[in-house]
């Protein structure tokens, strides 16, 4: 049931952005800020205070949101066709509606977030 | 249709593989499996992003304790995992840059090294100025 629909386009460009984008920043991140600054290194998400330096530049919040949302749709992407091919390919339309609903929910969550952060 | 059958033979369809872990059975499939499977990492890590700026909303304290738990042998485990399949995902995807994107430079097509040559360049590149971004 997986079939290709006239959405089809829309969701692999999304999926192809968002590939990009997590190809060029998501290691770096994960490097530095889940396993460098935990360890010590002076990183922004290290501590409160830097936290809100790091964030009070509009820049930071855009990058943000970029960095967050198209790898999402990325993952909602693969995911769809990954759970498919594991059988359950006869709940293709449902797993669409699921995984390309997690990753609205997802980038509503960080807009909002990134908009009302103090 | 029955006459070459076997007098016992069942009509019942028999799949030939478990349609869950037939990537089991040849290396090059469990390569591909490994390579969807990255974005659930990648997206685990967004999720614990959500995490952070969730508690950073909730004030000091909230944040602090995002943190400590950050500082856990099981998160530094999880983030050593999710990085190595962030960097399975960005090595794959550069690969195969040049596989779906002919580049042009000059009138000529550059040859795929080349260009795969030059997405891996570009991918340190970035990832030094984020680095510089982020400790500087």
């Amino acid at each position: 049931m997986a079939h290709a629909s006239r959405s089809e386009p829309f969701w692999w460009s999304l999926f192809a952005a968002g590939g990009v984008v997590a190809a060029f920043l998501v290691p770096i991140h994960v490097l530095l800020e889940g396993i460098v600054g935990p360890l010590g290194g002076p990183t922004p998400a290290a501590d409160y205070d830097r936290m809100h330096a790091w964030l009070a530049s509009p820049f930071t919040r855009v990058y943000l949101f970029v960095l967050i949302s198209l790898p999402l749709f990325h993952w909602a992407h693969r995911f769809r066709f990954t759970l498919a091919d594991l059988g359950l390919s006869r709940f293709g339309a449902w797993l669409a509606v699921l995984c390309y609903g997690a990753a609205i929910v997802g980038t509503a969550l960080a807009a909002w977030l990134l908009i009302t952060a103090p | 249709m029955t006459v070459n059958s076997p007098p016992n033979a069942t009509r019942t369809y028999r799949p030939v593989m478990s349609p869950t872990w037939w990537w089991l059975r040849h290396p090059a499939w469990v390569q591909f499996m490994l390579r969807e499977l990255s974005s659930v990492f990648i997206a685990a890590f967004l999720a614990l992003y959500l995490a952070r700026l969730g508690a950073f909303a909730s004030g000091p304290a909230a944040y602090a304790a995002f943190q400590a738990w950050h500082r856990t042998p099981l998160s530094i485990a999880l983030h050593v995992l999710i990085l190595a399949f962030a960097l399975l995902h960005s090595t794959t995807w550069f690969l195969l840059t040049p596989k779906i994107a002919r580049v042009h430079v000059a009138g000529r097509s550059m040859s795929e090294k080349a260009v795969a040559g030059g997405a891996l360049t570009a991918w340190a590149i970035v990832s030094a100025l984020v680095a510089w971004w982020l400790l500087g």
